[in-house]
């Protein structure tokens, strides 16, 4: 090697060990930068420092701690980017969930400012005032400067605990509000969560549920149906006013009672199968059964009943009733009164004709009596076949007025001997003697002797059965002049009182009242009528009749009846009975032969000359030629009823038109015949009964040819 | 330090202190990470320093990871896995 080289390799060695020393030095830079980065990681990572004793610089190469840091770091980021991702999912979640919110939520700061709200807040609280955040909540909710005292946002605020309010009226909604306040990190209020349920709605809901429930309730208790609801075990759990009215128990006595305590006893039996079929059955069934009061009485009633269900099980049974009982008496009565109605019909059809035969029977009978010398024996027999004839015209009556409720025909009665006669038939054959007691001076009465007649048999039959053992009936009557202040429901007039005592066991007070209703007996085979008949009967005659007594004193029956005010004459023997004659023509028309004949030979012994005719039209021809002749007819005695012809109002009609002052007297069999109790108003001047005795016949035409 | 090589891999930094033991923490946990994360695997560390059961859990937790710390004895048993997705 020369020097030149050995100078070259020197030069380059010198330079080597240049690059060297700077190499070192920034090797040791190197290092310096790299534990000062890595430091200033580990401090964002958390964690203290690198000590040069515990990484050599060969270890802290080696652990290449930047590289490991580095992937920390975006194992972090990652983390934090998922994790926000999760947040904002979360966020989305929680939004969507405050948003669906059917309550208004706010939240406000610590000065009352708005930070959210949800969308039912916006609708129900900000409506057209655009986005609220950032402003005041009174400004924003309330409308009117904060009123701490009343504020709950303030009270949640000051006390840090939650607080609510309910019905708090707010721009023309209620309210109930819950303010809970959120504490941050230093316990202090950081904002307030408000909120706010509409209650507007519910409130009005249940202000209508309460007027439905008044409504039911007062449907319920006022209606006249029964209504009731019995649990599945037969225990009464709700009962309306007019069931507890109608079984005549208080609310909390039937609550005390199951369902077959108030069934009749006779009727437990069907009911209960009713019952359970209704509960084991599903809709509504009818429902028919008796009910039984507190005090014993039935209720008969109807209705419909259906089962109530929870779980798929019967639980309890709900029944609408209708007290049926005077219904179910009236169906009867009516039943019962559609069954006299035909008897009426059939009696109507037949009395016509029996009238006309007692006519008949009754008028030759009177004419035998006649031919016969006034000593013989015969007369008296005849004289009671007479009195039978008219007590059978009378039956006839009763039938009519029992099952029609005929007006009565009046004529002044002499009552006493109608009573006598009445009385004695009565008690044909019993051991119940009678005792009258009628003063001379008695008035007569305005009365339908048959009606009358009727009244007091069957008065005289109920006292006479009151008296099984025997006893004694009292008849009296006295005058009587009821004025206006009289308790007596009459019109102040004159009337004869006729009273009918028996000593019989008496009448129970609490039925006095009753006995004079259709149908009500207290007899096993009494079927309820003679008293309700007696008393439609008085009534007709503008009359009145009462009952008193006390039980174990006997029972008396008073009748009054309006007085003619003319004194009663004195019973003359029917054997000594002088008739009215009379002079005169005489027209009488009947379809009846016989009593065309008989009524015309007993006018013909009272003097009268006497023509006949057998209907309508041939009576008018004759009325006519009578009348051109110059020779009238004084009296035309008219049947009412001619079959196939011109009956007695129709003739009536047509003698009108030929001699306005025509005297026209009717006469039917058809004793109940409105024509024959309203005479007056047909034209006719006068009525004749069917049949009818002489001395009555000719009393009538007497008083109309001398009127 | 000993390398348990078994299918959840144990490591034993007993001796160390902060922070080497954190860096060794976090790179044992980086190569594994895959791993621990899909729930195949979960690391176990054993630290006798108590700052370590502080550093080592925060970073690993800011990094997604569930960890578990428990005493045994004289030392620590930091145990590692992924959080359920």
């Amino acid at each position: 090697m020369n020097q030149e080289d050995r100078q070259a390799m020197m030069t380059e060695i010198e330079q080597l060990r240049h690059q060297n020393a700077v190499l070192k030095t920034k090797h040791h830079q190197s290092l310096l930068y790299i534990r000062d980065k890595v430091n200033q990681l580990l401090g964002v990572v958390g964690t203290i420092p690198l000590k040069p004793e515990e990484l050599d610089d060969d270890t802290l190469i080696e652990l290449d701690p930047i590289g490991i840091v580095s992937d920390a770091f975006t194992q972090i980021l990652d983390h934090l980017r998922v994790t926000n991702d999760k947040l904002q999912e979360t966020h989305d979640e929680l939004q969507a969930i405050f948003d669906s919110a059917s309550v208004g939520i706010v939240l406000v700061d610590a000065q009352y400012r708005i930070l959210t709200y949800n969308s039912q807040a916006a609708k129900q609280l900000f409506q057209g005032q655009g986005d609220v955040i950032g402003q005041t909540c009174y400004d924003a909710i309330c409308h009117h400067p904060c009123e701490p005292d009343s504020c709950l946002i303030s009270r949640a605020t000051s006390s840090g605990s939650r607080c609510s309010r309910k019905n708090l009226s707010l721009q023309n909604h209620q309210y109930d509000l819950v303010a809970t306040p959120i504490l941050d990190n230093n316990g202090n209020v950081s904002c307030v969560v408000t909120v706010f349920t509409d209650i507007t709605e519910r409130l009005r809901s249940e202000a209508a549920l309460r007027e439905s429930e008044e409504r039911l309730r007062n449907l319920f208790e006022n209606t006249t149906n029964l209504i009731l609801i019995v649990s599945f075990d037969g225990q009464i759990q709700y009962v309306n006013q007019a069931c507890c009215n109608a079984l005549r128990y208080g609310q909390d006595e039937l609550y005390a009672l199951a369902i077959q305590d108030i069934i009749a006893p006779q009727e437990k039996y069907t009911a209960r199968r009713q019952f359970r079929a209704i509960l084991n059955g599903s809709g509504q069934d009818h429902i028919s059964t008796v009910m039984q009061t507190k005090d014993g009485a039935l209720v008969e009633v109807e209705g419909s009943a259906s089962c109530q269900m929870a779980d798929g099980k019967p639980v309890a049974f709900r029944a609408i009733l209708r007290d049926v009982t005077i219904q179910r008496r009236l169906e009867l009565e009516m039943s019962r009164t559609q069954k006299l109605e035909s008897v009426g019909i059939l009696a109507g059809g037949i009395a016509h004709d029996f009238n006309n035969l007692l006519a008949g029977i009754l008028s030759n009978i009177t004419l035998a009596r006649f031919d016969l010398p006034a000593d013989n024996k015969a007369n008296g027999r005849l004289l009671e076949t007479e009195k039978a004839v008219v007590r059978a015209q009378h039956l006839t009556q009763q039938l009519l007025t029992f099952s029609k409720g005929g007006m009565p025909v009046v004529q002044d009665v002499t009552i006493a001997r109608l009573l006598h006669d009445s009385v004695r038939f009565s008690l044909s054959g019993s051991n119940v003697e009678s005792v009258f007691s009628i003063p001379d001076n008695l008035w007569q009465v305005k009365a339908d002797p048959g009606q009358i007649d009727q009244v007091i048999q069957n008065l005289v039959i109920n006292s006479d059965q009151a008296m099984p053992d025997g006893g004694q009936i009292k008849v009296s009557c006295q005058n009587i002049t009821i004025s206006e202040d009289d308790p007596v429901p009459l019109a102040a007039g004159s009337y004869v009182c006729i009273s009918i005592a028996d000593q019989g066991q008496g009448i129970p007070r609490d039925i006095q009242q009753k006995i004079f209703d259709p149908y009500f007996t207290t007899k096993e085979q009494g079927i309820g009528l003679g008293l309700s008949t007696s008393h439609a009967i008085i009534h007709k005659h503008q009359g009145h009749i009462t009952v008193q007594s006390d039980m174990g004193a006997g029972a008396t029956f008073q009748v009054y009846l309006p007085a003619v005010c003319r004194q009663t004459q004195s019973p003359v023997d029917p054997l000594e009975e002088t008739f009215i004659s009379g002079s005169g023509r005489i027209l009488v028309m009947d379809d009846e032969e016989m009593i065309r004949k008989t009524t015309a030979e007993l006018l013909n012994f009272l003097g009268y000359n006497v023509d006949t005719a057998a209907d309508g039209e041939e009576t008018v021809t004759l009325y006519r030629q009578a009348m051109a002749t110059g020779d009238p007819y004084q009296v035309v005695i008219m049947d009412l009823t001619v079959p196939g012809g011109m009956g007695g109002v129709e003739t009536m009609a047509a003698l009108h038109k030929l001699d306005p002052e025509v005297n026209g007297i009717s006469t039917s069999g058809y004793c109940d015949d409105p024509v024959m109790a309203n005479y007056a108003d047909y034209g006719f001047k006068a009525v004749l009964p069917k049949p009818c005795k002489i001395n009555l016949m000719a009393q009538t035409i007497q008083s109309l040819l001398t009127h | 330090m000993t390398f348990d090589q078994s299918e959840n891999p144990q490591f034993d930094i007993r001796g160390q202190i902060c922070p080497s033991s954190l860096l060794v923490a976090l790179r044992e946990v980086n190569k594994r990470q895959q791993e621990i994360k899909a729930g195949r695997q979960h690391l176990i560390l054993l630290t006798d320093n108590r700052d370590a059961t502080t550093t080592i859990p925060e970073a690993l937790i800011n990094m997604g990871y569930n960890v578990s710390v428990a005493k045994e004895g004289s030392y620590y048993v930091i145990t590692v896995t992924g959080q359920p997705v």
